[in-house]
């Protein structure tokens, strides 16, 4: 195990891969801040450009006039800051109860959850909109939040029943012995050991909310409602020469999902496939 | 640990709360804006169909860009300002796309907009259904405005079964041909003009082209709506009946040679941008940067080409005509639409005071649409003669050769499918033959389901 920490080939494994990896995400990422910068009214560059000529901080100041980008900014932040810890308590709650089965009917929720993540989300669409409607929440933001209470997505539910599954039948055992509900298993001994797990569907989570554009078209109902992912889209139709706005938008789109991204990367350990590789066992 | 968990159950709850309330804080607005408006409102009140004199709301979803969204809702301030009772909630989306996903969402939900804008050629699925209040009794008992006031061709495309006015068109713009005239000056050209054929259409691009350094003629989006005009100049048409179309005609006689000529200005003779050229560069685009000789689109190129060309001189001409045909063009119009199970007494007082004069100038500014009202049309506030294109006259002059595409409920979904196979046969991508024969059993077979 020693020679896997030290030899030149653990070395590009750890470092230079992944490395080489990031640097494939962050290229885009770096066009998009450039483009940013650039001179709103000249055409577009005909190739790779990285530095703009004559680089400005205009498109930011516009951004605010064209659309209430910070409306729809604050809605966005309002239904992740709800719906991501909406999700990590409901899809925890599911996977525990689905843990908690014994074997037949183990599968069995198992393979609905599957079930359900095979139907396709447009088909959703108009009878959700239905049940919203019936709740009167046409317009509002809560049908943005609400996927959360059924824990956004059964692939978020699976990973914490995949996850509790490392927890061995005898600690359950033991818990109840001491007297100890449900209740105080999962948060006093279950999720204690499935941070890592927490850790990716928050993550997985806040993508989904943060990004939800069809919901938002769907159900929102007036500007002041909006979310960003559709003022984005609302962006993409500007002229050619007004495209530094769009990246600019792109950029206030973009930069809290990197925070996250960088926070969360902190949050695991030094070495992410440690962590994974430690699984729930930890 | 107990506590801790309480807290965390305790910060959800507040969050949620929070969202609540500022949904409920909309709410608040709305009821805000009603009180006041009830206060303001007076008699007219009594005009919608709220109860007890009530202010109400419609909703109005539409789409376009932030100009035209900021168009929209000084209109939207105009009415609200001139009609104290009514408040509207504006759902502006992006693109059509998203607002066919919009309405047929809402509408088999159960909670449609109000009023909503549309394409000519993406009405026909809604009111195939019955799910629209006609406009046609509403205009006729108007003393605001009158079917005089409006130019024909989008009305008779707005009019569902042929007889009676389904929604009210918003603009009547126009595929045109916009050219680069410092381009035509250099090269020795005559503008495009009345009367110009496609003999010097093919003549001036070949003329403008020189792909080596990235230069062509003509641009031109390889679509049914843009080689519609070609087929109604040679004297073909583009589907066996208007009202009811079963098939395309477009491998017969006129039509074929009008398809055939529009396909070779890439296949054969070179002068449109090739397949992988228009991906890296797309025509509107490569127009601005003075690589495109003539750019073939309607209206809504105008505020994109104001802003982006500053080095050369830009104008509009007319659509060519084919030797021995006649001159024609294709609409591309707009409508607002009622949902019959909205408020349509507010819905059409809405839609009254926005084809006003005063209505239609506000979004006229914009420079991206050609008012139906033909005064409005007509005046310095669409012309704007101190603006390019210097010949903005030519979307009103062209207006009687201006034809439609039927507008049955499947014909957004056909022509989905049959421009997709268009685009391959125009880059290449497949064989012309093989392609035609798709595009028309792709054509019947959607067809069928309008009787089915």
């Amino acid at each position: 195990m020693q020679s896997r920490r030290t030899g030149p080939g653990a070395f590009a494994l750890r470092h230079l891969l992944p490395g080489l990896l990031a640097g494939l995400f962050v290229v885009p990422l770096i066009a998009m801040v450039m483009g940013s910068l650039r001179p709103l009214g000249a055409p577009p560059p005909g190739g790779v450009e990285f530095v703009p000529p004559g680089a400005t901080l205009r498109a930011y100041g516009l951004l605010t006039d064209l659309l209430p980008v910070t409306t729809y900014l604050r809605n966005s932040v309002v239904v992740a800051l709800v719906a991501v810890p909406l999700t990590v308590l409901v899809a925890s709650w599911a996977g525990f109860g689905i843990r908690l089965l014994k074997d037949r009917a183990k599968r069995l929720a198992v393979l609905a959850s599957l079930l359900v993540m095979l139907v396709p989300a447009s088909a959703l669409w108009a009878t959700r909109f239905r049940v919203y409607a019936w709740f009167d929440l046409i317009g509002s933001i809560l049908p943005l939040i609400a996927p959360a209470l059924l824990g956004t997505s059964p692939f978020l539910v699976l990973i914490y029943a995949w996850a509790f599954h490392g927890i061995s039948d005898s600690q359950l055992h033991a818990a109840r012995l001491e007297g100890a509900s449900t209740w105080t298993i999962w948060r006093r001994i279950a999720m204690p050991q499935v941070r890592t797990a927490t850790l990716a569907v928050a993550i997985l989570a806040f993508t989904f909310h943060w990004g939800n554009f069809v919901d938002a078209l769907l159900y929102l109902r007036g500007q002041e409602n909006y979310t960003l992912p559709l003022g984005l889209d609302t962006l993409k139709l500007l002229r050619p020469t007004e495209f530094p706005l769009l990246m600019a938008g792109a950029v206030v789109f973009s930069l809290p999902s990197v925070a996250v991204f960088l926070l969360a990367h902190r949050l695991f350990d030094d070495n992410p496939l440690d962590t994974l590789r430690k699984g729930t066992s930890t | 640990m107990l506590r801790r968990s309480t807290g965390l159950l305790a910060l959800l709850l507040t969050m949620a709360i929070l969202a609540t309330a500022c949904s409920g804080t909309d709410a608040g607005s709305d009821d805000t804006a009603t009180d006041t408006a009830t206060d303001a409102g007076g008699d007219t009140a009594a005009d919608t169909d709220s109860p007890d004199g009530e202010a109400v709301d419609i909703e109005v979803t539409l789409f376009g860009g932030p100009a035209e969204i900021a168009g929209y809702q000084a209109l939207v301030d105009s009415f609200e300002a001139a009609n104290p009772d009514i408040t509207v909630t504006l759902n502006p989306v992006a693109k059509q796309d998203d607002l066919l996903a919009n309405l047929t969402t809402s509408f088999a939900g159960g909670a449609p907009p109000d009023v909503f804008l549309v394409n000519y050629l993406k009405y026909g699925q809604f009111a195939s259904q019955g799910v629209l209040a006609d406009v046609q009794p509403f205009l006729d008992d108007s003393d605001v405005i009158s079917v005089e006031e409006f130019a024909e061709p989008p009305l008779e495309a707005f009019r569902f079964d042929g007889e009676t006015l389904t929604c009210m068109p918003q603009n009547i713009s126009s595929l045109e041909v916009y050219y680069n005239v410092d381009a035509f000056d250099a090269a020795g050209l005559d503008h495009p003009a009345e009367g110009w054929t496609w003999d010097d259409f093919l003549a001036a691009a070949q003329a403008l082209t020189d792909a080596e350094e990235g230069r062509y003629g003509v641009g031109v989006e390889p679509s049914l709506q843009r080689i519609a005009p070609f087929v109604w100049s040679n004297g073909g048409d583009v589907v066996d009946d208007q009202l009811a179309p079963s098939t395309l005609t477009l491998d017969e006689g006129p039509s074929r040679e009008a398809l055939d000529f529009f396909l070779d200005l890439q296949l054969v003779h070179g002068v449109a941008p090739p397949d992988a050229e228009e991906q890296s560069l797309e025509s509107e685009e490569r127009f601005v940067a003075g690589q495109l000789g003539m750019y073939l689109n309607s209206r809504k190129s105008v505020p994109s080409l104001r802003e982006g060309i500053a080095d050369f001189t830009w104008d509009v001409g007319p659509m060519p005509t084919a030797p021995g045909g006649t001159p024609a063009t294709i609409l591309h119009g707009d409508a607002y639409c009622m949902s019959a199970d909205g408020n349509t007494e507010a819905s059409w007082r809405f839609i009254e005071h926005a084809m006003t004069a005063t209505g239609q100038e506000i979004l006229a500014e914009s420079g991206r649409t050609v008012p139906s009202r033909l005064d409005v049309a007509s005046s310095p506030v669409f012309l704007e003669p101190d603006e390019p294109p210097a010949s903005s006259h030519v979307f009103v002059d062209v207006i009687p050769t201006i034809r439609s595409l039927p507008h049955t409920g499947t014909w957004s979904q056909m022509q989905n499918q049959v421009d997709s196979v268009l685009t391959d046969v125009f880059y290449g991508r497949i064989d012309r033959e093989q392609g035609i024969t798709d595009m028309i059993s792709t054509a019947e077979a959607t067809f069928a389901l309008d009787g089915s």
